[in-house]
């Protein structure tokens, strides 16, 4: 994606997939509300989760946003996977995005530190550019 | 079996009818990472479909273990996801192209769209699908198993549940 449709992309929806380090050695995944401000992401981690005590202990991260539709074609697949490391918000930070995280239908009501992560190491693709590749296989 | 290892019919029911899976391993930075895949799920088991150039592959075969979140599809109003965590393993090319591979596999590699049709696959995943660019894509990801470009690979769980029952902190 260009920077304009990753800015677009990552503004339209309201929860990402968490990956952090867990402390058996290996990976721990959950999903939480975010709000993208058009540099960074803002997350919030409920209290008492597995999540959260990894992040106490290991501040790398990876969020990924990825939309595909029910029922649409393999080429209508985009996404963006965010790595960096969480930084946690103080209280007058917070207050600024809290509305936003608020309105999340499943963890709206929950409470828990919120942190953010920049743009610093991006990866994103949207399959409908390579749609190409097999359109024009005669061969096939 | 394994307590944290919980295939209750509610679970598996949720794996045969979502395939949205997020899998997650570890960089060679050792930062976690996140590949957002389609999961191949049958008869209790669980596959992936990767090319073996890929970066998801080097980080298997670095370190085997692996974390999946299967969820609901992303438009979905209600939000519900399954953790499936463990230990992937790689399936040599003869047991990914065997006759009688498991379901999860079958789907995987969805040797022709006549295979699709017969019944081979679970082939309501591909419904939405245009059916002449299905076949050409099946046959290109037989062709490349064979020659071990793409690995399938299962996801052998000691840990699986909804993430609702499986989220809070542990001792």
């Amino acid at each position: 994606m260009s920077p304009e449709e990753l800015s677009s992309f990552l503004g339209s929806f309201q929860r990402l997939v968490l990956a952090t380090n867990d402390r058996d050695g290996g990976t721990w995944g959950d999903a939480v509300a975010y709000h993208f401000d058009g540099s960074r992401l803002y997350f919030r981690v409920p209290e008492h989760t597995r999540s959260l005590a990894n992040l106490r202990s290991d501040d790398r991260v990876c969020c990924a946003v990825e939309s595909h539709p029910q029922g649409a074609s393999y080429y209508a697949i985009r996404a963006a996977l965010i790595h960096g490391r969480a930084e946690p918000l103080d209280g007058s930070q917070e207050s600024s995005v809290l509305p936003a995280l608020n309105g999340d239908p499943v963890d709206g009501s929950s409470t828990g530190p919120v942190f953010s992560v920049g743009l610093d190491d991006v990866v994103s693709f949207a399959f409908a550019k390579i749609a190409y590749r097999y359109q024009d296989r005669s061969d096939l | 079996m394994d307590a944290d290892v919980n295939l209750a019919g509610d679970v598996d029911s949720f794996l045969e009818t979502n395939g949205r899976t997020f899998m997650m391993t570890r960089r060679k930075d050792g930062a976690p990472t996140i590949h957002p895949m389609a999961g191949f799920y049958g008869e209790g088991r669980l596959f992936l479909n990767m090319y073996s150039k890929s970066r998801k592959h080097r980080n298997l075969q670095r370190d085997p273990r692996i974390t999946c979140l299967v969820t609901t599809p992303s438009d979905s109003e209600d939000f519900r996801a399954v953790v499936y965590r463990g230990h992937a393993r790689a399936l040599p090319p003869e047991e990914t192209l065997s006759d009688d591979a498991p379901l999860g596999v079958r789907t995987a590699r969805v040797g022709s769209m006549g295979g699709v049709l017969q019944g081979n696959a679970d082939e309501s995943r591909f419904q939405s699908e245009d059916p002449d660019d299905l076949r050409k894509r099946a046959k290109i990801l037989v062709e490349r198993i064979a020659n071990q470009t793409r690995v399938l690979w299962e996801v052998v769980p000691d840990q699986l549940g909804f993430l609702d029952g499986l989220r809070a902190e542990r001792d």
